[in-house]
């Protein structure tokens, strides 16, 4: 692979450490201490670091699709770090907006944008360049494609959300295109000003949505396939996207599933495979549903009331801590008119058409 | 009389909060701590009723249940202060019980009140970092410490491993990710290092 854009890495003894700590300082060692002392960097792996910065002007190639404009956010949105990712020089750039977050993405390497773009959330839609001349970004990826050599001490991504951390890099291309999927849609889930995202498996069966809240690796997916699978229609495995009138809307993408349970490695299987559609309308929220695989669980749920439904959606809401207000008040439009069901599970398959039964209507809760 | 019923009730906070009613439920969410709770219809009228000038017996009267004694109502101040949802304590000594202020508007819960034992649920409200899904590699952090091998922050397999090191989530407090010896990050998960955090 050919090497990438020459960066304006001449300041960069000048970094300092902050909340950006541990991602300068990976960043630094490795392959791109060579690339500081050549001035040329290692490219082919990937790097990625979600910022909000500002944008000072670099030396820019030729195509950069937006105004440098574009790229300054306020300054109280700002991490220490992001001024010094503002020292560097990118190739290309573009924005996307979705859920009403508009997201700027600024690659080092150019040709490395039509891979970025194939790699969006289904609900990102590209904004034209003049679109942005006098408006701001609400957050900032800056994506560094790295070197792809294996063994190479160097590794991609970290990543930096506005005010918050979260570091993740990938050796290999797909693997890092997935996380910019996911983080852009995280992006989206944090700052979306009118909805609510819920971290949950979402379906819909005769007219109502399931939704089912929960961690990684609480096996929403897998339950969310085997609903597709039995009928229902999918809305996402992902992100519950709620607004204030109790409605659900589609976050469409292909369901992760873990090779092995535990499994940190995913594998993307496209709704139709299980039989299933993708839903394209907004649902009300019929059943809430909170669950985790636990080996030969067995199945009796409880009730639980609006109250303790909202405590449960507001501990996977990625906008909890950022807009409480919002948040808890479209959580309890969700709660009052769902009901909500607890209980541990054991094979997906086998609950699978049971909670659809219950949302249907067929069983009543006796708690 | 016992002491219990004469102590007077210390104040429901007031400031730094959002408070949402649910019927006979009242959320409340504090913005210092990120903690939300969730008060069934006695205890938000236990909540409501911490004025300073009531006693816990004056409560216990208001509640109307004859299930709740004024050992429920001292167990729910003590929930509602390791909550920081009251401030200062009740003034010592306080058998002085003046003009009780007025109720504020959860006159909704009244009823349901005189029905159910009091109740206390809450959570901690997590930053949208904390609930990412795991990546295919571990967190930020200094080398030598998430790994515990050093110069490998990013669970790149030990020398001399036999097994690949896996970075896996430890949901215990602080939640980390740990890069650690293990086929996959399941029930199998071994300890969380010590030099994780």
């Amino acid at each position: 692979m050919a090497a990438g854009p020459r960066l304006g890495w001449e300041n960069i003894e000048s970094v300092g450490y902050s909340s950006g700590r541990g991602l300068l300082r990976a960043v630094l060692t490795g392959g791109l201490q060579r690339a500081l002392r050549s001035g040329v960097l290692d490219t082919g792996k990937c790097y990625a670091v979600l910022d909000h910065g500002f944008w000072r002007r670099p030396n820019l190639r030729a195509n950069n699709w937006l105004p440098d404009e574009a790229f300054a956010v306020k300054l109280e949105s700002t991490t220490p770090s992001s001024e010094h990712l503002s020292l560097l020089s990118w190739a290309g750039s573009f924005g996307v907006m979705g859920h009403g977050v508009r997201v700027g993405i600024r690659v080092n390497d150019e040709s490395f944008i039509p891979q970025l773009l194939k790699h969006l959330p289904k609900t990102a839609k590209l904004l034209p360049s003049d679109s942005l001349v006098g408006r701001k970004f609400d957050c900032v990826l800056s994506v560094i494609r790295g070197s792809g050599q294996r063994g190479a001490p160097e590794h991609a991504l970290h990543l930096m959300h506005h005010k918050l951390e979260h570091s993740v890099q990938a050796r290999h291309e797909e693997d890092f295109l997935d996380e910019f999927s996911s983080q852009v849609g995280w992006a989206f889930a944090s700052l979306a000003p009118r909805q609510v995202f819920v971290h949950a498996g979402a379906v819909a069966w005769q007219g109502r949505a399931i939704i089912i809240p929960g961690a990684s690796l609480s096996g929403k997916s897998t339950l969310v396939a085997e609903l597709v699978r039995a009928g229902a229609t999918y809305l996402s495995d992902e992100f519950a996207v709620l607004d204030g009138c109790g409605l659900v809307y589609p976050y469409p993408k292909a369901i992760a599933l873990r090779r092995t349970p535990g499994s940190l490695k995913q594998v993307n299987v496209p709704v139709e495979a299980f039989g299933g559609r993708v839903g394209k309308r907004s649902t009300p929220v019929g059943l809430i549903v909170l669950t985790g695989y636990v080996e030969a669980a067995d199945w009796q749920p409880k009730v639980l009331s609006p109250g303790r439904s909202v405590l449960e959606l507001l501990s996977n809401s990625p906008a909890g801590q950022i807009a409480p207000t919002r948040v808890l008040r479209v959580l309890r439009g969700v709660a009052k008119r769902a009901t909500t069901i607890t209980s541990p599970r054991g094979e997906a398959a086998d609950i699978a058409p049971r909670l659809l039964k219950l949302a249907g209507g067929q069983i009543l809760m006796l708690e | 009389m016992s002491d219990l019923k004469i102590q007077l009730s210390p104040m429901a906070r007031t400031e730094d909060i959002l408070i949402e009613s649910l019927d006979d439920e009242v959320l409340i969410y504090d913005l210092r701590s990120h903690e939300a709770t969730c008060l069934n219809a006695s205890a938000a009228l236990i909540w409501d009723l911490c004025d300073r000038q009531r006693s816990i017996g004056d409560i216990v009267d208001e509640l109307d249940n004859a299930e709740v004694t004024e050992f429920h109502v001292a167990a729910v101040i003590d929930q509602l202060r390791g909550k920081s949802l009251l401030e200062d304590d009740a003034a010592p000594g306080g058998h002085e019980v003046g003009a009780p202020r007025s109720r504020r508007a959860f006159l909704g819960t009244a009823a349901a009140a005189s029905m159910v034992l009091p109740a206390v649920m809450s959570t901690v409200v997590p930053a949208a970092a904390q609930l990412q899904p795991i990546g295919t590699l571990c967190g930020s952090g200094d080398p030598g410490t998430s790994s515990g091998n050093a110069g490998d922050p990013f669970c790149n397999g030990g020398p001399g491993s036999t097994g690949d090191l896996k970075c896996c989530p430890y949901n215990t407090a602080p939640a980390a990710k740990c890069c650690v010896l293990t086929d996959n990050c399941g029930s199998a998960l071994p300890p969380r290092p010590d030099n994780c955090f």
